[in-house]
């Protein structure tokens, strides 16, 4: 298979599974925690996945797909808004951190999680008219940055696998 | 790896450590609340205003304080007394709650995370 073909595949592959993913987490149950916006972000892991097994481009595309996609399956309008601001938001802060060279996929997916949650509420606080939804800044920051912190690890520990046999990483 | 791993740990601390940061600067510019409403097994009993102070006899059950801007319980019938011994409360969506009573005070007034999308 040719380099291109199988990063062409890949590309899919993982469009899908961020896909699937994101459906799974529509399924969990929310966490009783009175703090609206707190998920688990599984949907991430591909997103990261691209980012390190492909390249910043490819992981833009997965992440636009994802969006769309839930958009026209699930999705309202303001959705869209909501996804839109924090997956940009995320993307531009996991693609710099990544760029630094200075931290391994659970910093920079954790770093993606936190500013996933940023983005959300400030247009969630633009949209309906109430600075005060802020006040759930803290309580999501903490909840984003773990999220995003297990699925760097749980990209790391897939990773290592996916190597073939016999090379040292 | 274990390099990377540490400036990681780093990073997640300092997002926590901003975030607790952060929360403790809104509990700080929290507003004060203009009354405290007192529900009795979740019917509204009555609203006092927090910059009068008064006494109010709920039922024979307890009887709330309000005195200098913070509202509180005192004479409580319940046998743990988790109501009376919870601190004085005078900001925005503070609430001390009776459960074995059902008797709950909160406080009303715009500001804190007081309310759901």
């Amino acid at each position: 298979m040719s380099e291109k073909t199988r990063r062409i595949a890949l590309l899919g592959l993982l469009a899908a599974l961020c896909f699937g993913l994101s459906y799974i987490e529509l399924m969990l149950p929310a966490l009783p925690v009175g703090v609206p916006g707190i998920k688990a972000g599984l949907a991430n892991i591909c997103v990261v996945a691209a980012l390190y097994l492909l390249g910043a481009r490819e992981a833009a595309a997965v992440n636009l797909i994802r969006i769309a996609l839930n958009w026209l399956l699930f999705g309202s309008f303001s959705g869209l808004l909501y996804s839109l601001a924090g997956g940009a938001l995320s993307f531009a802060a996991m693609l710099l951190l990544k760029k630094s060279g200075a931290f391994s996929p659970i910093g920079v997916s954790a770093l993606g999680g936190a500013a996933h949650n940023i983005g959300q509420i400030c247009v969630a606080a633009l949209l309906t008219g109430t600075p005060a939804l802020v006040f759930y800044l803290p309580a999501l920051l903490i909840f984003g940055t773990a999220a995003g912190a297990l699925n760097g690890l749980i990209f790391t520990a897939i990773q290592s696998r996916l190597k073939p046999r016999g090379k040292k990483p | 790896m274990s390099k990377l791993f540490k400036r990681d740990l780093a990073l997640i601390l300092a997002i926590i450590i901003a975030a607790l940061a952060l929360w403790g600067a809104f509990a700080l510019f929290k507003k004060d609340g203009e009354s405290v409403e007192i529900r009795l097994r979740g019917e509204l009993f009555a609203v006092l205003p927090l910059n009068k102070n008064a006494e109010l006899d709920v039922e024979g059950l307890c009887t709330v304080v309000v005195e200098n801007g913070k509202a509180f319980v005192k004479n409580s019938t319940c046998r743990n007394k988790i109501c009376e011994n919870h601190r004085p409360i005078s900001r925005a969506g503070e609430t001390i709650a009776c459960l074995p009573n059902g008797v709950t005070l909160r406080v009303s007034g715009e500001g804190g995370a007081d309310f759901y999308v």
